[in-house]
């Protein structure tokens, strides 16, 4: 099995499961991703503007 | 530059060899019977990197958008690639990456997943969620 990158938007994280050693060129390495906020629902109101 | 060559959406990939097979590429629309759901989807990537840009680290990056062309989620991570033993001169160097996609909707219409490759944004994909609904069947009568 060949690596496959996971990019997984709910958890906010990249992994990379099956890592194949054999695999050439090979992808080094993921570097654990960086945390983008990631705004509200699409269609809810941000925090400030929730009806009273 | 290092460069997406292809961005397939696909219902599987794996590298072997540095090959790629592909089963079901061209999938477009993904089906959730309820919202706010989950989805999943393969995209089989061949990026390409020129000799020079070889052993260095080199970002990747999926920004997700929503039917309204709203960003959702955005993921990076790093990379980097050695040259093939038996690379010929002058020729770029492939790199041929299932990636795996796995996000939350809210609504049912077109969401867009670009990738961006050192910043660069080099292929947009669309991806329609519907909801489930029976095929129409042709009309089997005489």
């Amino acid at each position: 099995m060949s690596n496959v990158i996971v990019f997984n938007y709910i958890e906010r994280r990249v992994t990379v499961i099956g890592n194949d050693p054999q695999q050439e060129p090979a992808l080094s390495k993921v570097i654990e991703a960086q945390k983008v906020a990631v705004p509200a629902a699409a269609g809810s109101p941000p925090p400030d503007k929730q009806p009273s | 530059m290092a460069r997406v060559d292809w961005a397939i959406p696909c219902r599987y990939a794996e590298e072997n060899g540095g090959l790629a097979t592909i089963v079901g590429a061209g999938i477009d629309r993904l089906y959730v019977s309820e919202l706010p759901g989950q989805v999943g989807v393969l995209i089989a990537l061949r990026i390409v990197l020129r000799e020079d840009e070889l052993g260095h680290e080199h970002e990747i990056a999926f920004t997700l958008y929503d039917p309204t062309m709203a960003e959702v989620a955005h993921l990076d991570g790093h990379f980097s690639a050695e040259a093939h033993p038996a690379k010929e001169p002058g020729w770029e160097t492939g790199m041929i990456t299932p990636t795996a996609h796995n996000f939350a909707v809210t609504e049912y219409g077109t969401y867009s997943l670009e990738v961006l490759i050192d910043g660069h944004s080099e292929k947009t994909i669309p991806l329609l969620i519907r909801e489930p609904q029976a095929t129409p069947q042709p009309d089997a009568s005489p």
